[in-house]
């Protein structure tokens, strides 16, 4: 079963080799107890599409967190191994050099 | 005196049994597998495994959620992964399985003082950093105990630091202010 969140604070639109929509998903931060805050983020349009959620002590850390898990996961997706699904043309989500 | 040898060569599922010189069985597999003799099989809580085809006689009871590959041993990875109960065959969803209980020791820490805080932010960090090497297959020690304070804050004072058992894992630095010192960060390896 898919969790809905609320909105993307962040959105990714990958290349697909056949033009279908694969994007990933980084919701908004949701505080779920004094101390920790929960970030989802989902990948649309691959086999695996199941909503993860990534804690920090505050909505900044856990935003950040989701953001290094899931561009860290990209690179593991099937359709990106077997390169259906590109970001800039390369298997790998980078955003920033150095 | 060596009671049993089990070698690694050649064997990476298992295929291999474990011998011995002096008559001793030893039925023990990989984690949560015992061998039965009568099928030949290695019985593995929810299912069964055969080590000549390195995949389960059963498709995973948790369906298509836990993989495309329902018959998969820890997605073909016996080097690094193991399957003690025989459930979730995607590596993706072990993972993350993980990194919940990783959150559930960040989540038992106080959260009190603004040190507390601060330690449990690099637990955060750290659990992610852990489910994040997780998914490329990238070994990390699991979080098993986690210090609150340094050493030298506790009270009575220990004579030395007590020795860590296992791996010490140093997380690499979080981009967080104020920066935590490293023997926060001192676990027990459970590999």
């Amino acid at each position: 079963m898919i969790e809905p969140f609320n909105k993307a604070a962040i959105t990714f639109d990958f290349e697909h080799k056949d033009d279908a929509k694969a994007s990933l998903l980084i919701g908004t931060p949701v505080c779920v107890d004094d101390g920790e805050w929960r970030c989802p983020y989902q990948f649309v349009g691959f086999s695996n599409s199941r909503t993860r959620w990534i804690s920090g002590g505050d909505a900044t850390q856990a935003l950040e967190l989701a953001i290094r898990v899931s561009t860290g996961a990209f690179s593991q997706l099937e359709e990106v191994k077997d390169g259906t699904v590109t970001w800039l043309g390369a298997d790998v989500l980078v955003l920033s050099k150095g | 005196m060596v009671l049993w040898q089990w070698t690694y060569a050649g064997s990476p599922f298992g295929e291999k049994t474990p011998a011995s010189s002096n008559g001793y069985t030893l039925n023990l597999r990989f984690p949560g597998q015992y061998f039965d003799a009568e099928s030949g099989l290695n019985f593995n809580a929810h299912r069964d495994f055969e080590t000549a085809a390195g995949r389960y006689q059963q498709s995973d009871p948790l369906g298509v959620d836990a993989g495309g590959s329902t018959y998969g041993y820890v997605a073909g990875n016996p080097l690094s992964f193991s399957d003690q109960q025989g459930l979730a065959c995607d590596q993706e969803v072990r993972c993350y399985e993980e990194y919940e209980e990783d959150s559930d020791v960040c989540r038992s820490l106080p959260n009190v003082t603004s040190r507390d805080k601060e330690v449990r932010q690099a637990c955060w960090a750290s659990a992610a950093d852990r489910l994040a090497a997780c998914n490329a297959k990238r070994l990390i020690p699991r979080l098993v105990t986690w210090l609150s304070e340094p050493y030298s804050e506790r009270s009575p004072k220990p004579e030395k630091a007590p020795a860590p058992r296992g791996t010490v894992y140093v997380p690499p630095a979080i981009p967080l202010s104020p920066p935590v010192t490293a023997t926060q960060f001192e676990l027990v390896s459970v590999w």
